[in-house]
């Protein structure tokens, strides 16, 4: 038997052996990684949809009229070094779209020469798609020559990186919490288990096993656990998905699979540390006998 | 080679052993014969160093009572094989997983090599049929017979059974005696049967007292 197949075997030996045990443990570990997994989903969608608007964040750069063409050239010069894409919009384009807009140009006949500024449309890089970028950007190019103003929509673009925010911080904080309650349940488990095998551990020992023989399948235990867990959180939000998809004008997209990989990674990692918990606990109970 | 150098041991006020020196050559085999209570369990777990000596100094080849870090441990124990008096073995195992963990805690993971040293420990007491079959579908002998396999199936230097005939009843001695005679290492037999002592043959020591001395002599300490 090779090494690896006998500690999954030892791993598996060990979920079997204590079933009700082990049954309880996936399903409160399940439980608590639902509510990750319906946040990371409801991340995934929010952020889909910031990007979606950020796509159509636009700064507007408007010109100074009868400005040389040397000056012009210079401004999109510049913006050409922060923008993924420029249109230059003349004041003639100006108002043949404002005129459109209008329904007519009978509003526009009324004017006796075209107010319209010529402007350049940005959008840009997505490195500058924050308040703070757009923000420090509109005050460096309102600053050149021929510049007459620039607008960017700073308020919502604010409350959108606001929101991004929120929910990132609020990500951290149910993942912290939900960080320990499963090493809580692991480590209580996987504690259980050792209790329970001490004399099974100590036939080992007394054998010739060293330390980490003995504990490397309770790892195993422990990470196979969560990560089982993790795995059926995922199946449940899923089902959830779908069946809100019936529901909602908008159907929600669902986690991308290096998303998921990295959520039942993640699981495992914790249900080690909770084992490695387990194990320090029942060490410092046995040197206290 | 082990030897004792004016071992004691005491549980609380009862010693189980006074004074004891005692030397067991490289490859000799011996047979420890006493009472139960006598403090032949005590005497081999010693030597296994699962106890420490209240005083003196236990000595297994290169491995001291005096100097056991977790290291040397591990190594003295992966050169012993051990038949336990309560056998020990793990229960939410089959045979085959029982006697191949005395080669897997010696780092042999090879399946073929594995397998096949099994098997043969296993022929060689008589259970070479029954490797599939988990211990609590034996009888006590049959568990017994196991317990003399895994002790014997990473051929070890010094092996260490404690009452290995004990729970045969039926079953014939012979096979565990021969099977244990055939080891290459150092044997020590601990026994309260003067026929098992007599059969397995070897040097022969009683244990009474918390003395050790060759069996006929009339030393009342131990034995150089």
């Amino acid at each position: 038997m090779g090494r690896i197949s006998y500690l999954l075997r030892e791993a598996w030996r060990g979920l079997w052996h204590h079933r009700a045990l082990t049954f309880t443990a996936f399903l409160a570990l399940v439980g608590a990684l639902l509510v990750p997994c319906v946040f990371l989903v409801v991340f995934v969608n929010a952020l889909s949809a910031v990007h979606t608007l950020g796509d159509r964040r636009e700064m507007v750069v408007f010109l100074r009229d009868g400005i040389p063409d040397s000056t012009r050239q210079n401004i999109e010069h510049r913006l050409g070094l922060v923008a993924r894409e420029i249109k230059y919009v003349s004041k003639d384009q100006a108002w043949e779209e404002m005129a459109q807009e209008l329904g007519g140009d009978e509003l526009l006949r009324a004017v006796n020469e075209n107010p319209l500024p010529a402007s350049y449309r940005v959008k840009l890089q997505p490195e500058y798609l924050h308040y703070s970028a757009m923000d420090s950007l509109s005050q460096t190019i309102s600053l050149a020559s021929g510049v007459e103003e620039v607008q960017y929509g700073g308020q919502w673009i604010r409350r959108l990186d606001e929101f991004l925010q929120t929910l990132r911080t609020t990500g951290i904080g149910i993942a912290a919490i939900i960080g320990a309650v499963v090493l809580f349940v692991v480590a209580n488990a996987i504690r259980l288990t050792v209790v329970a095998r001490r004399d099974i551990h100590r036939v080992m020992v007394l054998l010739g096993a060293s330390r980490r023989f003995v504990r490397l399948p309770l790892f195993f235990e422990g990470a196979l656990v969560s990560a089982l867990a993790a795995g059926a959180a995922l199946g449940i939000t899923y089902l959830i998905v779908l069946g809100l998809a019936n529901r909602l004008v908008v159907l929600p997209s669902f986690l991308p699979w290096r998303w998921m990989l990295a959520f039942v990674g993640a699981a495992a990692v914790l249900g080690m540390l909770g084992s490695t918990l387990a194990l320090a606990r029942v060490g410092r109970e046995d040197r206290s006998r | 080679m082990i030897r004792f150098a004016g071992v004691s041991k005491r549980f609380g006020t009862k010693e189980a052993l006074a004074g004891v020196s005692w030397e067991v050559p490289a490859g000799e085999r011996v047979v420890v014969l006493g009472a139960s209570g006598s403090g032949k369990t005590t005497l081999l777990r010693l030597i296994t160093m699962e106890l420490l000596p209240t005083a003196g100094v236990v000595q297994v080849g290169d491995f001291s009572s005096q100097r056991l870090s977790g290291g040397k441990r591990i190594r003295l124990r992966r050169s012993l094989g051990i038949v336990f008096e309560d056998l020990r073995l793990i229960p939410d195992r089959n045979v085959n997983d029982n006697v191949a963990l005395a080669l897997q805690v010696r780092g042999t993971w090879d399946r073929k090599t594995v397998s096949e040293r099994v098997h043969a420990a296993l022929a060689r007491v008589g259970m070479g049929d029954r490797g599939h079959d988990p211990p609590s579908a034996m009888s006590a002998g049959e568990r017994q017979r196991v317990a003399v396999a895994r002790a014997l199936v990473a051929s070890p230097a010094i092996v260490v059974a404690d009452e290995p005939t004990r729970h045969l009843s039926s079953e014939p001695v012979d096979v565990i005696l021969d099977a244990l005679r055939e080891a290459q290492g150092t044997v020590v037999l601990a026994t309260n049967d003067e026929s098992v002592a007599r059969a397995f043959g070897g040097k022969v020591y009683r244990l009474a007292n918390g003395h050790l001395e060759p069996a006929g002599a009339s030393a009342a300490t131990g034995v150089a």
